[in-house]
C-alpha cells in the first residue's frame, strides 16, 4: 500500500510576508490612479466611450461591490473633461398648438439669459402696456371713437324721435322694446282719449307710426354693423397702441438673439400674441406685495405665462459634458414628466410644469442607471429603449403611455437625445437581457466585464498595497503599518477562495479597512495593526457565526448524529457549505451507503423525495457508471445500492459530495469499515478521478472545529481534491492543528487514493491476469459484485421455471 | 389745523329708479357712498304711466332691439313687464346694499318720474338718479331728469352709466366752497383722486380760483391736483371739463359760473355723472 502524505503546513495557507514591503505603513505609497486587475473591463469602456455610433452605449457587469461604478465613472469623467458643453433646453409657448410646447435650444448658460430676459419682458410688457392704455390719449381716442358711435346712434334716433314729434308722435323705450305712441300736450294718449278720435285722425296717426316703425327697424338694424365698427376700430387702436408699447421691449429682445432663428420666430409669435390679447393682457392687476410674474411662480396671468421660458435643461454650472446617475431611475425620472395642480377640483397644467427627466440632464453626456433599478421600475426599461432607439425624447406620462388613459394634457415636442447610457449590473441580468430582449444587444454592444479576482505576484501585491492606502485616505482612517496591509491581502485571498489570487471586491476590503481603523481607535492606537485586521475579520465572521455556531452545538450534543472516531460499513463523513447571507461555513454531514442484489441501480434518496439537486442528481448516477466499467465490464452489475444525507433536511445540490458517496458505496458492498475521523469533499469521474469543488476552506475548518471541540487526536483530517490545493487560505487555528500533527489534509487525484486513506485497505490494482490482488478493496467489492451478479442469475433461473410450471 | 367748512351731511338717500338696465351699476355706485356716509338708501321703482297709456293703445307695437319685426303690445304685457323689471331693481338694490351693510328700503309706485320723485324727496338729503347714455331715454328723460335736478330740494346724483375707473373725482370750482368741500368728502368716500377745475371768465380770475383752491386743499391736508382755464361761454366750460375725463363731477348751481351760464346747458352735455349741490 502507498503511503499518502498529507498537505504540509507551506500548502494550507500563503501566508503575505510584510518584509517584502518597502514601505512602513500606507503614509508611505502613493494614490492609485488607475484600476487594477481590470483591464479587460477598461479597455471596453474606453472603447465604448470613443465609439460614438448608435448602439454603443455600455453595459459594467459583475458581482455588487466590485467597483464597477466607481471605475466607470472614473473614464467617463476623464472623456467628459474634453467634450463640450452641451446645449441648453427651453420648453416655450406654441400659439398655434398650445397643447404642444415648442422646444428651443440654447448655448449653455444662455437658456437661463433666456428666461431671465423673457420674465422681465413679461415685467416691462404689463407696465409698457398699462402706462399706453392709461394714457390720457389713448383714452381719449377711444372715447372719441366711442362718442362717435353713441352719436351715429344717437343722431339716428333723434332724427326718427324728431319725425315722430312732428306728427304727434313720441318714441318711447320700453322694458320689451321700442314703442310709438301719440302725446298731447307732451303726455302721451290715453287709450279713451285715442277711441274718441275721428277715424281718420286714428288711421292717420297709425299710418305714421307705421312708417316710422319702418324707419326705426332700419336704423336698428344697422345698430349691430355700427357696434362691430366701432369694435374694430377699437382694437386698430388697441393693436397699434400696442405694437407701439411693447414694439421696442421685442426690438431689444430681437437684437439680444438676432443669431437664433427659432428664437426670432417665436419673439413674433409672442408680439403677435401680444396684440391679440391686448384688451385682456391692458387689464392685468398686479397683485400686491407679488414681484410680478417669474418662471415656475403661480402668480402671473395664464396669458403673461405663456411668454415665460420653462428652462428644462440649464448647463450653466457645468465645467463639461455631465455625468448624471439616477439613483431612481423610473419613467418619469428617466424621461421628465408633466405635472399638474389642483384647481377647484380640476388637474390643469402647462408648459411650466413640464420636468426634466436623466436623459434630459444628461444629454450630450452620460447617464449611469443601474440595470436591476431600471428593470423593475414599471415601463422604465421600455422607456429608456424607446428614447434611445428613436434617439429623443419625449415626455408624456406613464399612463398614456401605457394606453391606460387618453385624458387631453401635452404633447411637448420632443428633444433630440444624443447620450451615452451606461448600465451597471450584475453578470446573469446581462446574460438574461441578450438572451431575452432583441433590442438590448442593439442599443448596449459594449459589455465592460469587471474581473472579481486578479492574479496574486509581486507587483499586484504593491498595487494591492496602494490600493489599501488609496482607501485608508479617502476614508479618512489611521494609516495601516505594512503588516496590516500584509494581512489585509491575506484576507483578500482568503476572500477570492485561492492562495493565488486577490479578490477586486473593494466594497468588502473598505469594510476590513474601516473596521480595523476602528478596532484600532477602541485600543487607542494612532496606526492600525495586522491585529486589528484580523479582529476586524474575526468580528465580521462572529457577527455571523450564530448558525454554525448552532449546528456546530448539535452535533456535539448529538443531536446530529456524526462520528468523528472509529469505523464504520457504508457510512461517511461528507462536507457542504451554507451560504447564509454574507457568511459561509462549512458542515459535516453523515452519507450512508447501503446494497443488496438488484438491477444494477443506485438510487439517490435525495433525489427521491426531490431533495436533491440536478447536480447532484448527475454525481449519483457517475457512480453507477464508474461501478459498471470499474467492477462489472462483463458481467451485469446486479446490485441495487441506496444512498441518504443524513439528517438533511433543506436540500442538497451539487456534486462535490460524489466522491465520498462513493467511498461509501465500496464501503458497502466491500463491507470494509471507513475511519470515521476522516471527512471527505471532491467530485468524481467515471474514470475515478477526483475533481475540484468549491468552498474547501470553510468545508475543512467546519470539519476542523468540530474535531476541535471533541479533541483532536492527531487522527483526524480531511480528503480534498488535489487540484484544490492552490485554493487553501485556511484560517490559523486548522494551520497550527496541522502543524502540531493534530490534524491533516490529505490531497486525492483518485478515488482509489482515498479509499486507501479512509479504510487503511489497500485499493488494490488490476494484476496481469486482469484480478485485483486478494484482501484489498477492489477485490472485495467485485467479488461481491460477481456474486450478486450469479445470485440474480440463479434467481432469473428459478423465475422461469416457475413461470413455465 | 384749520376747521372745515359745515356742509349738510345726507342721512337719507332717495334713488330713483325705472328700469333694471343698468341698475346694478348705479346702485352699486350710491351704495358705496350710502355706505361712506353711513346713511339710509331708499330706492324708488317707478312705473311710468306714460309706457302703460301707450301698450293700452290700439296700435300699439313695439319693436326689440335685436329683432326681425314688429310685434303687438298690450297693456298687461307691459305690466308684467315693469313688475319683472321691478323685481329685478329691487334685488339689485338688496344685493348692493347688504354687501355693505347699508339700511335699506324699496317701493314701486305708478306714475311720471318727474311728479313722483319731486314728491317723494322732500323727506331726503339726496336724491339718485340714473342718467342713461341712450339716445331715446335721454330726449325723453333727459328734461324731467332736469327739471328734477332744478327743482329738487336736496342735492341730486346724476349717476352716469359711462365707464369711470379710478377717473377722478372733479371739481367744477368757480368759487363754490361747498364744491369744494364736498368733492373732497366723495373722493376719500370713493378712494379715488380729487381733481379741482378751476373755472374764471379771464386768465385772472381763473388763477386767482386756482390760487384759493390750492390752499385750500393745502389747509385741509387733503391731496388733489387744481387746474385752470378761462371760459367764455357754455361749450367752452363742457370742453373744459370734458378734457379732465371727469368720474363724477361736483357742481354748486349757485356758483357764479354756473349761475350764468345756465345748470341745464352742462347737464345736456355732459355724459359723467353729476352731482348737484343745493
Amino acid at each position: 500500500m502507498d503511503e499518502f502524505k498529507p498537505l504540509t503546513v507551506d500548502s494550507l495557507c500563503w501566508r503575505c510576508a510584510p518584509e517584502q514591503f518597502t514601505f512602513k505603513s500606507t503614509e508611505d505609497l502613493e494614490d492609485l490612479a488607475e484600476v487594477i486587475g481590470q483591464e479587460r473591463a477598461v479597455e471596453a469602456i474606453r472603447f465604448g466611450i470613443g465609439m460614438r455610433r448608435t448602439g454603443y452605449n455600455i453595459y459594467s457587469l459583475g458581482p455588487e461591490g466590485i467597483g464597477k461604478h466607481t471605475v466607470t465613472r472614473k473614464y467617463l469623467e476623464e472623456q467628459a473633461k474634453e467634450e463640450p458643453l452641451p446645449l441648453d433646453w427651453c420648453y416655450v409657448s406654441n400659439f398655434a398648438e398650445p397643447r404642444k410646447p415648442r422646444v428651443l435650444q440654447l448655448n449653455a448658460g444662455r437658456g437661463a439669459v433666456f428666461q431671465a430676459d423673457m420674465a422681465r419682458f413679461v415685467e416691462d410688457v404689463r407696465h409698457a402696456l398699462r402706462s399706453a392704455f392709461e394714457s390720457e390719449e389713448y383714452r381719449t381716442r377711444r372715447q372719441v371713437l366711442e362718442e362717435e358711435f353713441k352719436e351715429r346712434q344717437e343722431h339716428a334716433l333723434e332724427a326718427i324721435e324728431e319725425d315722430a314729434k312732428a306728427h304727434g308722435i313720441t318714441l318711447l323705450r320700453t322694458p320689451v322694446g321700442f314703442a310709438f305712441a301719440p302725446v298731447s300736450g307732451g303726455k302721451v294718449i290715453s287709450p279713451e282719449v285715442f277711441e274718441r278720435l275721428p277715424k281718420e285722425d286714428r288711421e292717420r296717426i297709425e299710418a305714421d307710426i307705421d312708417e316710422l316703425q319702418k324707419r326705426l327697424h332700419r336704423v336698428l338694424h344697422e345698430a349691430p354693423r355700427w357696434v362691430k365698427e366701432l369694435r374694430d376700430k377699437i382694437r386698430e387702436l388697441s393693436e397699434e397702441t400696442a405694437m407701439f408699447a411693447v414694439g421696442h421691449l421685442i426690438q431689444d429682445l430681437r437684437h439680444r438673439y438676432g443669431d437664433l432663428a427659432e428664437i426670432l420666430s417665436f419673439l413674433d409669435d409672442v408680439q403677435q400674441d401680444v396684440v391679440r390679447n391686448v384688451e385682456t393682457l391692458a387689464g392685468v392687476q398686479e397683485k400686491p406685495g407679488s414681484q410680478g410674474a417669474s418662471a415656475g411662480s403661480d402668480d402671473g396671468h395664464p396669458i403673461l405665462r405663456r411668454y415665460l421660458v420653462n428652462l428644462l435643461v440649464d448647463n450653466s454650472s457645468l465645467k463639461h459634458a455631465p455625468i448624471v446617475y439616477e439613483d431612481d431611475p423610473n419613467f418619469d425620472r428617466l424621461r421628465g414628466r408633466i405635472e399638474h395642480r389642483a384647481e377647484m377640483g380640476a388637474l390643469l397644467t402647462d408648459l411650466h410644469m413640464i420636468r426634466s427627466g436623466a436623459l434630459h440632464r444628461a444629454n450630450g453626456g452620460y447617464l449611469i442607471v443601474d440595470a436591476r433599478k431600471v428593470l423593475t421600475r414599471p415601463m422604465a426599461w421600455e422607456g429608456l429603449k424607446q428614447a434611445l432607439l428613436i434617439r429623443e425624447i419625449r415626455i408624456e406620462p406613464l399612463a398614456h403611455a401605457l394606453g391606460l388613459f387618453t385624458t387631453v394634457t401635452l404633447e411637448p415636442e420632443p428633444i433630440p437625445l444624443d447620450v451615452k447610457v451606461v448600465l451597471v449590473g450584475d453578470r446573469m441580468i446581462y446574460y438574461l437581457l441578450a438572451e431575452l430582449d432583441p433590442e438590448f444587444s442593439r442599443l448596449f454592444k459594449v459589455a465592460a466585464d469587471f474581473d472579481e479576482r486578479i492574479d496574486r505576484n509581486d507587483e499586484n501585491n504593491l498595487f494591492y498595497a496602494r490600493l489599501v492606502a488609496t482607501l485608508v485616505r479617502k476614508e479618512e482612517l489611521k494609516a495601516f503599518d505594512s503588516g496590516a496591509v500584509a494581512r489585509v491581502l491575506e484576507h483578500s485571498a482568503r476572500h477570492a477562495g485561492d492562495s493565488e489570487k486577490l479578490s477586486t471586491h473593494i466594497e468588502k476590503l473598505a469594510d476590513v479597512l474601516r473596521e480595523a481603523d476602528y478596532w484600532a481607535g477602541k485600543q487607542g492606537r494612532g496606526m492600525v495593526g495586522a491585529g486589528d485586521v484580523q479582529r476586524a475579520v474575526d468580528s465580521q465572521i462572529h457577527r455571523l457565526d450564530r448558525v454554525r455556531e448552532l449546528i456546530q452545538e448539535e452535533i456535539r450534543r448529538g443531536t446530529i448524529v456524526i462520528d468523528t472516531d472509529g469505523a464504520t460499513m457504508g457510512q461517511i463523513n461528507g462536507l457542504s457549505v451554507m451560504q447564509l447571507g454574507g457568511s459561509a461555513f462549512g458542515r459535516p454531514s453523515r452519507i450512508t451507503a447501503r446494497v443488496r442484489l438488484g438491477r444494477g441501480e443506485v438510487v439517490d434518496i435525495e433525489r427521491e423525495v426531490e431533495l436533491g439537486g440536478p447536480l447532484h442528481s448527475k454525481g449519483v448516477l457517475i457512480l453507477a457508471g464508474y461501478l459498471s466499467a470499474q467492477y462489472a465490464s462483463d458481467h451485469p452489475l446486479s446490485l441495487s445500492a441506496s444512498l441518504v444525507f443524513e439528517q438533511s433536511y433543506g436540500g442538497v445540490e451539487g456534486d462535490s459530495a460524489s466522491s465520498a458517496e462513493l467511498y461509501a458505496l465500496l464501503s458497502a458492498i466491500s463491507e470494509v469499515p471507513i475511519k470515521q475521523c476522516f471527512a471527505v469533499t471532491g467530485s468524481v469521474n467515471q474514470h475515478g478521478e477526483v475533481q475540484a469543488i468549491g468552498g474547501v476552506n470553510e468545508k475543512i475548518e467546519g470539519f476542523f472545529d468540530l474535531c476541535a471541540a471533541r479533541g483532536l487526536s492527531g487522527e483526524h483530517g480531511v480528503l480534498i481534491p488535489d487540484t484544490n490545493v492552490k485554493h487553501l487560505m485556511l484560517h490559523s487555528r486548522v494551520v497550527d492543528a496541522v502543524r502540531e500533527g493534530k490534524f491533516h489534509i490529505y490531497p486525492v487525484k483518485r478515488i482509489d487514493q482515498g479509499i486507501e486513506i479512509l479504510t487503511g485497505v489497500p485499493a488494490g490494482a488490476r494484476g496481469p491476469d486482469g484480478r485485483f490482488p486478494e484482501g484489498t478493496v477492489n477485490q472485495k467489492v467485485e467479488a461481491k459484485l460477481v456474486e450478486l451478479a450469479r445470485r440474480r442469475r440463479a434467481f432469473g433461473r428459478a423465475a422461469e421455471r416457475e413461470d413455465g410450471e | 389745523m384749520t376747521e372745515r367748512p359745515e356742509t349738510e351731511v345726507p342721512r337719507r338717500i332717495l334713488v330713483a329708479l325705472e328700469g333694471d338696465e343698468g341698475a346694478a351699476a348705479l346702485l352699486e355706485a350710491v351704495a358705496s357712498l350710502a355706505a361712506g356716509l353711513h346713511a339710509e338708501l331708499v330706492g324708488l321703482f317707478v312705473e311710468d304711466i306714460a309706457l302703460l297709456d301707450a301698450a293700452g293703445l290700439p296700435v300699439a307695437r313695439f319693436l326689440p332691439s335685436h329683432a326681425q319685426a314688429h310685434a303687438a303690445l298690450d297693456a298687461a304685457m307691459m305690466q308684467r313687464a315693469l313688475r319683472i323689471s321691478a323685481s329685478k331693481a329691487g334685488a339689485a338694490l338688496a344685493a348692493a346694499a347688504e354687501s355693505r351693510r347699508v339700511k335699506w328700503s324699496f317701493r314701486v309706485v305708478r306714475g311720471t318720474m318727474q311728479d313722483l320723485v319731486l314728491a317723494e324727496v322732500q323727506t331726503h338729503d339726496l336724491l339718485a338718479l340714473g342718467a342713461s347714455g341712450r339716445a331715446v331715454r335721454r330726449a325723453r328723460h333727459a328734461v324731467a331728469t332736469r327739471v328734477v335736478a332744478q327743482q329738487a330740494p336736496c342735492s341730486v346724483l346724476l349717476l352716469s352709466t359711462a365707464r369711470a375707473d379710478e377717473r377722478p373725482v372733479t371739481v367744477l370750482y368757480d368759487g363754490s366752497q361747498r364744491a369744494l368741500v364736498t368733492g373732497e368728502r366723495l373722493a376719500r368716500i370713493y378712494g379715488r383722486p380729487l381733481l379741482v377745475v378751476a373755472l374764471g371768465e379771464s386768465d385772472e380770475a381763473a388763477q386767482a380760483l386756482e390760487t384759493r383752491a390750492c390752499d385750500w386743499i393745502e389747509q385741509q391736508g387733503a391731496r388733489g391736483q387744481v387746474r385752470r382755464r378761462a371760459v367764455s361761454e357754455a361749450e367752452e366750460i363742457c370742453e373744459a371739463l370734458r378734457a379732465q375725463h371727469p368720474g363724477v363731477l361736483v357742481v354748486d348751481p349757485e356758483g357764479e359760473l354756473v349761475r350764468r351760464f345756465g345748470l341745464e346747458s352742462l347737464l345736456g352735455e355732459l355724459r359723467c355723472s353729476v352731482l348737484v349741490l343745493r
